[in-house]
């Protein structure tokens, strides 16, 4: 009697049977692929989206003699951060960076909270201007804001016919507290989109309990809306922080972003002037992205969000 | 007397929805900041752009003076101006594309980005970049310094500038145009498909908020939902079909006409700098206001069909 060859007693063994029962299946190959797919779209997506971020990030760092040589393409020769320093610790940068934080947070929680009360309006009110009322929030998105730009600073410069208002940023956050800020439209049409779909039993149920409207909406249907709240704060707030148009028309002599950036773009030498450019830039968008890396945190599924069960 | 009466006879009918009506009439104090906005802010103000786009319009000294002409501004826009009608035309065919590319490319996005995989808040965070860098001031300092690279330095900048601007390197790779006519497609898909190619950059830049859109509305859906249809014996397919895609048409919606009214404003078509040209470079207020209220009636119009194919498609749980 031949014994068996050490590899045909493998394959006959308990181990392998095990072995392929777990990975030589149809469920496990697709899994696998559908993976590396993934991987290989979402990095090819992500590399696309970067680049030009990364090239930035790079031109930082490179002195004034790299940007003239033409060997040098991603790596620095004359590694400097001078560049970095020297926007960084720009008293007009900072202040344009406080200024424009502290007109952009204040803008981005004033505008989601009043757009999710106004879509909550429109979606679970049948009142009758509804449809009426509501086609006006779609043409407030369509009417392009230097459309109305020039009334607006008319009506702001004596507002009520009492108040003088431009050079503060109070124009700003009157119109994010009536739903008529930069792309406002579109977080009340989030909201109200939102609060139709979601199941009626929950503000039936808090309605029985004893609950008025407004403690309904503000007890039961906001927390279930968590994922929408934090998209349109984030959307928000990024659009207020580049924002050009209605800064430039009512910030008359504020430092904020969009003017420190556009002061730079025209001031310096094209050279240098396009290095401190790249890195004033990274320096503002940093924060948001930041902040967004915090927030997306919340935006998963759980049941706690979601509200009702079964 | 006879007003008293009338009263008690008309109180059985009013009682009949009174809870109801009063509940529905407190909608109205929700969207009482919306009331103020509307016709203290945003209802003169363009009641004052239609005055203007119907008059010739002279700013002296932080006063808008204005005389009337009638319609000539807007038939000015069309006899005259050349120029505009081929804007319009161009932004209206291309944003027939975008609309499609767009909205498709953003919902596979989001539910890519909706998956449980190493690194999402990283890849998340990535797709959340275009909305930064596609508004406002950063896109228009990126232009200008990309102009200023080119203009000033040796380095290669040509390559450099396609390469970040087009997705780059397809064509090297393999020739797709010519895979999709040996498989004897139509020609219209052949180009559409390539065109779509050719443009990833753009199409990812212009997508950045219509997939946050669709990732909260994917993460909306109660996963009870999905529990329950597996308890049943659901497939993934089913579940996308009958549970997902259902349950996330309110805000296809929501991204079908932010993507047109988005898709109309991109600087690509130009549409809104030369009307800001118009009014401001060229001082003719009025002239540019009749040239925007074309733009947004057309849009408008265009806003009115989409909708009106989608909206019997799109289910509400209401």
């Amino acid at each position: 009697m031949t014994s068996i060859p050490e590899s045909v007693a493998f394959f006959k063994s308990e181990k392998w049977r095990k072995l392929r029962s777990h990975y030589l299946t149809m469920n496990f190959a697709t899994g696998i692929g559908w993976k590396i797919v993934r991987l290989v779209i979402l990095f090819g997506l992500c590399y696309l989206i970067l680049y030009p971020f990364f090239i930035k990030i790079i031109n930082a760092f490179k002195g004034p003699a790299d940007f003239y040589d033409p060997t040098v393409r991603f790596v620095p020769k004359t590694f400097t951060t001078n560049n970095i320093l020297t926007v960084l610790t720009d008293t007009g940068f900072l202040n344009a960076l406080k200024n424009t934080a502290f007109v952009s947070i204040t803008t981005a929680v004033l505008q989601t909270v009043v757009s999710s009360l106004i879509g909550y309006g429109f979606a679970r009110f049948k009142f009758k201007l509804n449809g009426l009322l509501f086609s006006m929030v779609i043409l407030s998105l369509v009417v392009p804001p230097s459309t109305i730009i020039i009334p607006l600073y008319l009506r702001f410069r004596s507002f009520l016919g009492i108040f003088e208002l431009l050079g503060t940023p109070f124009p700003l956050f009157i119109l994010s507290v009536t739903g008529f800020g930069i792309k406002n439209a579109l977080y009340i049409y989030m909201f109200r989109q939102f609060f139709r779909n979601s199941p009626k039993e929950l503000e039936e149920a808090a309605y029985i309990d004893g609950c008025g409207t407004f403690k309904t909406y503000s007890k039961i249907m906001l927390p279930s809306a968590t994922s929408v709240f934090i998209t349109v704060l984030m959307l928000s707030l990024a659009w207020q922080w580049t924002d050009m148009i209605y800064s430039s028309m009512f910030l008359l002599n504020w430092d904020y972003l969009a003017r420190f950036l556009q002061t730079v773009t025209f001031s310096t030498d094209a050279m240098v002037g396009s290095n401190m450019l790249s890195i004033a830039t990274v320096a503002a968008v940093l924060p948001i992205a930041l902040v967004y890396i915090f927030f997306q945190r919340h935006l998963i599924q759980s049941i706690s969000s979601s509200g009702l069960v079964g | 007397m006879n007003i008293l009466n009338r009263e008690a006879a008309m109180k059985p009918r009013k009682t009949k929805h009174n809870l109801l009506k009063r509940k529905n009439r407190e909608g109205y104090l929700f969207i009482l900041p919306f009331l103020f906005g509307l016709f203290v802010i945003f209802l003169p103000a363009l009641f004052y752009s239609a005055a203007y786009a119907l008059s010739t319009v002279t700013v002296k000294l932080d006063d808008v003076q204005l005389s009337g002409v009638g319609f000539q501004n807007f038939i000015d826009a069309f006899r005259k101006d050349t120029g505009f009608r081929v804007l319009i035309l161009s932004a209206v065919q291309g944003m027939a594309f975008d609309l499609i590319t767009v909205v498709i490319f953003s919902f596979f996005a989001a539910t890519l980005l909706n998956q449980k995989f190493l690194g999402r808040g990283v890849a998340r965070t990535v797709f959340f970049l275009p909305v930064l860098l596609s508004s406002g001031i950063i896109a228009s300092v990126d232009m200008k310094s990309v102009m200023m690279e080119a203009f000033s330095s040796s380095n290669n900048t040509a390559s450099t500038i396609s390469s970040a601007f087009t997705a780059g390197g397809f064509n090297v790779l393999f020739d797709l145009k010519e895979i999709l006519s040996s498989v004897n497609l139509n020609q219209q898909i052949t180009s559409f498909i390539t065109s779509a190619v050719d443009n990833t950059y753009n199409i990812v830049n212009l997508s950045g908020v219509q997939i946050l859109i669709f990732l909260s509305a994917l993460q909306s859906i109660n996963p009870s939902i999905f529990e329950s249809a597996r308890v049943e014996g659901a497939t993934k397919w089913e579940e996308f079909w009958k549970i997902t895609f259902p349950m996330i048409t309110p805000m296809i919606l929501v991204n079908v006409v932010y993507t047109v009214v988005d898709s109309f404003s991109n600087p690509k078509y130009g549409i809104l700098d030369y009307i800001d040209s118009q009014a401001f470079s060229s001082n003719q207020i009025g002239f540019a206001s009749a040239l925007s209220w074309i733009y947004f009636l057309i849009v408008i119009v265009f806003l009115g069909a989409v909708c009106g194919i989608l909206a019997k498609r799109i289910t509400y749980l209401d």
